[in-house]
C-alpha cells in the first residue's frame, strides 16, 4: 500500500529488543524497546502472561530473597528465603501451594544463600555480601556453618559434628575370635544425615585369641542426631607407642550399635584380616564446615567454596559423603586474584570453576582433590553465584553447553565462552546494569518452553525466547516488569516459573 | 561549586569506649571538627584492659540531617532540608586523625568506611598518629541524603595473638569527618505527584518546555530514604526501564522501595551521564554538566505489600498479587503496560 507516494514497510518478524548501538541502528524487524510481551511462534507477539499466587495459605511469605527447587523422593518442593523486619533471614520449606514447614533456619543478617539437594536431605550454605574496594562481592557468612536440613519440616543444623566423649571399659567376652594382641578401640558416631563423625573414646586393650570383645559404659552422643555408633580398631600392635590417635582405624564388620541409647557392646569377633573399611580419613574431617557463597557437586562430592576467610578455597568432600571433607587433602586453591570464587559447575565431566572475571578447571584424576591437576580456561570472563542458569529444576549442564552470566553479557560457554555472545543484541542493556549487584542476577532455563529466565539488578526479568534458534541473532530479548519487583526465580515440575518478590530497598 | 565538610553527630553501637573494658571515657563530642581534636589527639583506655581477643569491632558515626552538614568553611551546620536545589556532591574523602597509637599492639589493624561496603583497605601501619584518608571509591558517587544516612566507621580487628591484657590502644573517633566538593545543578524539574505515591503507579517528572531540563541525560531515577537506624534504602530504575523519556519528561514505573510506613517522605534523585545537558531550545547553550545524584524533589509514599511467591499462568491476562493486607486475600491488577517500539523507519 503507499501512501502519499510512500511505500509501506511490511515488517516480516518481531525478533526482539535490540540495544546495541544508537536507537537509530535497531533493525527494522526488531524493538528499540519493549516491555511485558511474549512471543508466539515464530513472527507473532502478545500480552505476556499473568502471575498468579504461588501460595494458597492465609499469611503468604513475605519479601521473599531466594528461591532455589528441593526436589525430595516424593515432590519437587522450594527452599525460599526470606527477610523479616528485624534483619534476620528465615528459610522456610515450601511443600506445595499450601504446607510450609519452618523456618527452618534463622540467621541474623542473612541475605542469600546457596543450596544442593542431596539424598532427599538439603544443604544450606549462607552468605551475605562483602566490599573490597569498590566492589561488593560475595563470601560465606562469617562465623556460620554449612547446614544440613532433613526435608521433615525439622530445623536445619550445621552438617558435620565432632565425635563423642568420655571413657569406656573393654573386657574379653565370650568364646570367639580376635588376633591376639594389643590394640586401640573406639566408637564413631554416625548421625542421621550418613555423617561419621572422627573415632573417639579411643581405648587400649589388648585381646585374647580365644576370646570375642565386649564394650561397656560406651558413652551416648549428646547429639540428638545421633543414630548409630559404629566400632573401629585397629589391626594388632606389635608395639605401642603411647599415642593413641596415630595409627590407622578400621571399622569392625558387624559391630554397630544401632541407636544412640544402648551402652554396651558384647561379644565381638574379628581377625586382623577382616578390617578393611579405613576409618582413619575421619579424624583429619571437617567437624563444623564453614559456610561458603558457593555450593556444588562434582563426581558425587559435595564442593563448597568462598568461605569468609579463604575467599579461594574449595572444600570437596568425599564421593557420597557430602559432609566428610578432609582437612588436608580434600581441599584445592585457586590462584589467588583478590576475588572470591563465586561458582562450580561439572561439565563433560570436567568441574569448572569461576571467579568474577575467571574460569578455571579441576579434571578428578582418582586421586584426592588436592592432586587434582588446575588448567585456566579463561582469564577475563567469569560468573556470580546465580549467574550459571539451572535447567529446569536440576543442574546447569544442557546439551552439554552452559548459558552463563558474565561482565561481557549471557554466554553460552562449552569449554569456551562463544563469541558473539547470547545477548549480543541487547550489549547496552547488559553493560548498564550494575556490576556490585551481579549477586542479584539469577538465570533459569527451560529448554521446553525454549526460554531463559534472567533475574537483573533491576529488578526486572529478562526473557530470551529461542524457538527460532539458540545463538545470538535468533534469540529475541525482552523484558517482562511486574508491580513488585522480582529478585528470583525457578522453575518447579517441568514447566512451572515461579518467581519471588520482596519489598524493594 | 563549593566545599562541604559532614561531622558526625552521634556515635553508634558499640562505640569507641567500649572497646576499654569496663571504663567509658569522655563524652562524645557532637560536630567536632579536627582542630578539636589535634589539642587533644586521642583517648585511650586509661590502663584498663582492651576487649578479649580476636575482635572485630566497627563503631559508626552517625549524622544527622540537621546537624551536620558544614558548607563552604562556615562555622554553622546547615540542614539537608535548606540545601539549595540541586546539590551534588562531586567529590568524598574520609578522614580519620591519629587511629592508633603504634607503641601500643591492642588494636592492629584499621579500615575506614564509608557505608558498610565502602571500606578501605587496611590503614598503613607506620603511619599511625598521622591523618588519615581515603577517598570514596565508586562511581557515580552517593547523593548527599546516602552520605549522611550511610554515615561513617572504623573497623578494627585485632588477632587472638595478641594478649587480652594489653591496652586497646585509641581509635579516635571524635575528629573524623567527611570533606570533599558539591557543585550545584538547577533544571528546573516538577513532580505532578508527588503525595500517596505507591509502588506501581506511573511516576513523571516534567522539564521546561523548551528542553533546557536536560531530562534525555537522565540514566538512573534513584528514591531514596533513611530509616530509623540511618541506614540508607536506594531504588533504582535505570533509563532503559523508563516508560517515556525525552528531554522535557521522563514517566517510570515507581518501583516497589521497601517495607516503610505510609505516608513517610522518600527523596527522588535524577543521575545524569556525566555529558553536557540540553541546550534551550531558544539557542540558549547549556554549559552546565550533568553529572552526579541531583535531588529533584521529595515524596510521601503509600506502602503496597506485593511481595511473595508467584507462579507465571499461561495465557492469564492480569496479574494476581497477593493482598497488602497478608491475609490470604488477592487482588487483580493489569500487567503493566505491554509495550513495543521500533527503531528508525527509513
Amino acid at each position: 500500500m503507499t501512501v502519499r507516494g510512500h511505500q509501506g514497510i511490511a515488517i516480516p518478524a518481531f525478533n526482539g529488543l535490540w540495544k546495541r548501538g544508537s536507537d537509530d541502528t535497531c533493525p527494522i524487524d526488531h524493538f528499540s524497546a519493549s516491555r511485558n510481551i511474549d512471543f508466539i511462534g515464530e513472527s507473532s507477539i502478545r500480552t505476556r502472561p499473568g502471575i498468579g499466587i504461588s501460595q494458597n495459605v492465609s499469611i503468604p511469605l513475605s519479601n521473599v530473597k531466594r528461591i532455589y527447587n528441593y526436589p525430595t523422593q516424593t515432590a519437587n518442593t522450594l527452599i525460599v528465603l526470606t527477610v523479616d523486619s528485624s534483619g534476620n533471614g528465615n528459610i522456610y520449606h515450601v511443600v506445595n501451594s499450601s504446607t510450609v514447614y519452618g523456618p527452618i533456619l534463622t540467621i541474623a543478617g542473612m541475605t542469600d544463600f546457596a543450596f544442593i539437594p542431596y539424598a532427599g536431605r538439603g544443604y544450606i550454605s549462607p552468605f551475605t555480601d562483602y566490599s573490597n574496594g569498590a566492589l561488593t562481592l560475595q563470601s560465606g557468612m562469617s562465623g556460620q556453618n554449612l547446614q544440613v536440613y532433613a526435608g521433615d519440616g525439622t530445623s536445619a543444623r550445621n552438617a558435620a559434628g565432632s565425635g563423642m566423649s568420655g571413657t569406656m571399659t573393654i573386657a574379653n567376652g565370650a568364646a570367639g575370635h580376635t588376633d591376639a594382641g594389643f590394640k586401640v578401640f573406639g566408637f564413631v558416631s554416625q548421625t542421621s544425615s550418613g555423617y561419621n563423625a572422627p573415632p573417639s573414646i579411643l581405648t587400649s586393650f589388648a585381646t585374647s585369641s580365644g576370646s570375642s570383645v565386649s564394650f561397656g559404659g560406651v558413652p551416648t552422643s549428646g547429639s540428638s542426631n545421633v543414630v548409630k555408633r559404629l566400632l573401629v580398631a585397629t589391626k594388632t600392635i606389635p608395639t605401642f607407642n603411647g599415642n593413641l590417635s596415630g595409627y590407622q582405624f578400621f571399622y569392625v564388620p558387624n559391630a554397630v550399635i544401632n541407636d544412640n541409647t544402648t551402652t554396651a557392646l558384647n561379644n565381638i569377633s574379628f581377625y586382623d584380616s577382616d578390617l578393611l573399611s579405613d576409618a582413619s580419613h575421619l579424624i583429619r574431617n571437617y567437624t563444623t564446615i564453614p559456610a561458603g557463597a558457593v555450593l556444588g557437586l562434582y563426581h558425587n562430592r559435595l564442593c563448597l567454596a568462598a568461605d569468609n576467610t579463604d575467599i579461594s578455597l574449595i572444600l570437596v568432600s568425599q564421593p557420597g559423603e557430602p559432609e566428610a571433607i578432609d582437612n588436608i587433602v580434600g581441599l584445592i586453591t585457586v590462584p589467588l586474584d583478590g576475588n572470591p570464587i563465586s561458582n562450580l559447575q561439572e561439565m563433560r565431566d570436567v568441574l569448572y570453576v569461576f571467579k568474577r572475571s575467571r574460569t578455571v578447571s579441576f579434571d578428578d584424576n582418582g586421586g584426592d582433590p588436592s592432586s587434582w591437576p588446575f588448567i585456566p580456561v579463561d582469564n577475563s570472563i567469569g560468573t556470580c553465584p546465580h549467574g550459571i542458569a539451572t535447567v529446569l529444576d536440576s543442574g546447569g549442564v544442557n546439551v552439554d553447553s552452559l548459558i552463563v552470566a558474565t561482565y561481557q553479557g549471557l554466554n553460552t560457554f562449552n569449554g569456551r565462552y562463544a563469541v558473539p555472545e547470547l545477548g549480543w543484541k541487547i550489549d547496552n542493556y547488559w553493560r548498564n546494569l550494575d556490576r556490585n549487584k551481579y549477586g542479584q542476577i539469577q538465570v533459569v532455563n527451560n529448554p521446553i518452553n525454549k526460554k531463559l529466565y534472567c533475574i537483573i539488578p533491576n529488578k526486572i526479568l529478562l526473557v530470551g525466547d529461542y524457538q527460532n534458534g539458540f545463538d545470538s541473532k535468533n534469540i529475541r530479548w525482552t523484558p517482562w516488569s511486574f508491580l513488585s519487583g522480582v529478585n528470583t526465580v525457578a522453575i518447579q515440575n517441568t514447566n512451572d516459573v515461579i518467581i519471588g518478590a520482596d519489598y524493594g530497598g | 561549586m563549593g566545599t562541604y565538610q559532614l561531622r558526625p553527630y552521634s556515635v553508634g553501637t558499640p562505640n569507641q569506649w567500649s572497646l576499654c573494658q569496663g571504663t567509658t571515657l569522655g563524652v562524645f563530642q557532637p560536630g567536632a571538627s579536627d582542630s578539636s581534636v589535634i589539642s587533644d589527639p586521642y583517648y585511650n583506655c586509661g590502663g584498663a584492659p582492651g576487649p578479649s581477643p580476636p575482635f572485630d569491632i566497627t563503631t559508626r558515626l552517625n549524622f544527622d540531617l540537621s546537624n551536620s552538614i558544614y558548607l563552604d568553611g562556615a562555622s554553622t551546620p546547615t540542614a539537608f532540608n535548606n540545601l539549595q536545589a540541586g546539590f551534588v556532591v562531586t567529590s568524598a574523602t574520609l578522614y580519620s586523625p591519629h587511629v592508633i597509637r603504634s607503641s601500643n599492639p591492642g588494636l592492629e589493624r584499621i579500615k575506614l568506611q564509608f557505608d558498610a561496603n565502602t571500606e578501605s583497605a587496611l590503614l598503613d601501619p607506620t603511619s599511625f598518629e598521622t591523618i588519615q584518608s581515603f577517598v570514596y571509591p565508586k562511581s557515580p558517587l552517593p547523593s548527599m541524603l546516602s552520605m549522611l544516612g550511610n554515615g561513617m566507621a572504623l573497623r578494627g580487628t585485632t588477632t587472638s595473638t595478641v594478649s587480652s591484657a594489653l591496652q586497646a590502644g585509641t581509635v579516635p573517633t571524635v575528629g573524623s569527618y567527611i570533606s570533599g566538593n558539591y557543585t550545584i545543578q538547577s533544571f528546573s524539574w516538577t513532580l505532578p505527584i508527588t503525595a500517596s505515591v505507591k509502588a506501581g503507579d506511573k511516576f513523571t517528572v516534567n522539564g521546561p518546555s523548551n528542553g533546557s531540563g536536560s531530562l534525555s541525560h537522565v540514566v538512573a531515577a534513584h528514591i531514596q530514604y533513611t530509616d530509623s537506624s540511618n541506614k540508607v534504602h536506594d531504588n533504582v530504575v535505570l533509563a532503559q526501564d523508563f516508560i517515556f523519556q525525552s528531554d522535557v519528561q521522563i514517566i517510570f514505573f515507581f518501583p516497589q522501595f521497601g517495607n516503610i510506613a505510609t505516608g513517610t517522605t522518600v527523596y527522588l534523585y535524577l543521575e545524569g551521564d556525566n555529558s553536557l545537558s540540553a541546550p534551550s531550545a531558544t539557542g540558549v547553550p547549556n554549559s552546565a554538566i550533568f553529572t552526579g545524584q541531583v535531588l529533584a524533589g521529595s515524596l510521601t509514599v503509600t506502602f503496597a505489600d506485593a511481595s511473595g511467591v508467584y507462579i507465571l499462568t499461561p495465557l492469564k491476562a492480569n496479574d494476581t498479587i497477593y493482598s497488602s493486607t497478608r491475609d490470604g486475600t488477592t487482588t487483580d491488577i493489569a500487567i503493566q503496560d505491554p509495550t513495543v517500539e521500533f527503531g528508525f523507519m527509513p
